[in-house]
């Protein structure tokens, strides 16, 4: 399952979400497709679900979206936003 | 008999350190007002007056005795170091800045910096411009509210000092205070009052001497917001309100980098801040 860790205080501004990690002090931004993949994590997802979620936002190919969403999956491993169980999936 | 001093933070008058005895009576009279702050805290610092020696205090947190002091300046110092310690520490749904807040009208101009960017001597001069005084060090955002929290307390200066500051400077040392203060020029600064504000937000860049001129870079948001939250004293004590807040509050035309040397003219760029509507 992927999941976002917990204290992750959250603000949208315009197309833009801004993520403060409170445990590390790091401010992030998420552009309009991050954005949507980000808030698909609030809950507990599987990867296929997470893919099929996606394609219902972004009608684009679905390896297109498979990609996208692993590379903005892989940021946010990098940057410790994703809770223990995440890490390990997708 | 004590005398009882019921203190609410960020809400006493730190001006006049430089004459105990009207330090006390602006005490008094900062309690006996009570606090015109919205927020309404519910814990206090409490400040008694020995019946047996008169000399004597002792300063109380919520009833729980914290230390005692041979003099009053001495009380004093130690109540502002409290009051910040305390804000900082605790959960009083404060946002803390390391940033001196300078207010005109309904915009307030927060310098953002570290230790030694030149917060404080800034801020003198922004006061000498016309602006209210409402921290030199530290600007608390109530995360409820969003409206700043002053913290007053006559200017702290670190040396080495200008010979113009040189002749306003008070030692604490002779009263058992380590710091220095820097005597208003003529009248006591005017004091910003709590409440809500157009917030203006300048990140200091001190340049050395190849930093000819001053200037002001606008920021992107992403950009402002980082240097801001480096820049908080009590990050875990951020909610999702007050982060919410702060976003919304932060954009191009209104958070901006200044690189300067030379204090006056920075002053006057900033000052222009205060100007637009």
């Amino acid at each position: 399952m992927i999941q976002l860790k917990q204290n992750l205080l959250l603000a949208e501004k315009a197309e833009t979400l801004y993520v403060l990690d409170i445990d590390s002090g790091r401010v992030h931004s998420f552009n309009l497709t991050a954005k949507v993949i980000f808030q698909l994590c609030m809950q507990p997802i599987e990867f296929d679900e997470l893919v099929r979620e996606f394609l219902g936002y972004f009608p684009i190919d679905p390896a297109e979206a498979t990609e996208d969403i692993r590379q903005i999956l892989e940021l946010l491993r990098q940057y410790d936003l994703l809770a223990e169980s995440g890490r390990r999936d997708g | 008999m004590m005398d009882r001093l019921d203190l609410r933070l960020f809400n006493i008058n730190y001006s006049l350190f430089t004459d105990v005895a009207e330090a006390y009576r602006q005490l008094q009279l900062a309690f006996a007002m009570k606090p015109h702050s919205p927020t309404g805290f519910s814990r206090s610092l409490t400040l008694k007056q020995h019946s047996s020696d008169t000399t004597r205090y002792s300063l109380w947190y919520e009833d729980v005795f914290q230390c005692d002091f041979s003099d009053l300046h001495a009380a004093v110092r130690q109540l502002e170091h409290s009051l910040l310690q305390r804000a900082v520490r605790e959960d009083f749904g404060l946002t803390i800045f390391h940033a001196a807040w300078l207010a005109k009208r309904n915009i307030s101009v927060l310098l953002v910096g570290g230790s030694n960017s030149g917060k404080t001597r800034l801020g003198v001069e922004m006061v000498n411009r016309g602006f209210r005084l409402g921290s030199d060090e530290a600007t608390a955002l109530h995360n409820r509210s969003g409206f700043l929290l002053p913290f007053y307390r006559n200017f702290l200066l670190k040396p080495p000092f200008s010979a113009e500051e040189a002749s306003r400077i008070e030692a604490g040392s002779a009263t058992g205070d380590d710091r220095y203060y820097l005597k208003p020029a003529g009248n006591p600064p005017a004091w910003a009052a709590p409440g809500p504000y157009k917030l203006k937000f300048v990140f200091l860049r001190p340049g050395g001497a190849e930093q000819k001129t001053a200037s002001l870079r606008p920021l992107a948001v992403e950009e402002s917001l980082g240097q801001l939250l480096q820049n908080c004293f009590n990050l875990r004590q951020i909610d999702q309100t007050a982060f919410r807040r702060i976003v919304h509050r932060l954009d191009p035309a209104c958070a901006w980098e200044l690189a300067y040397s030379e204090l006056g003219e920075a002053a006057d760029l900033i000052s222009q801040l205060g100007s637009e509507p």
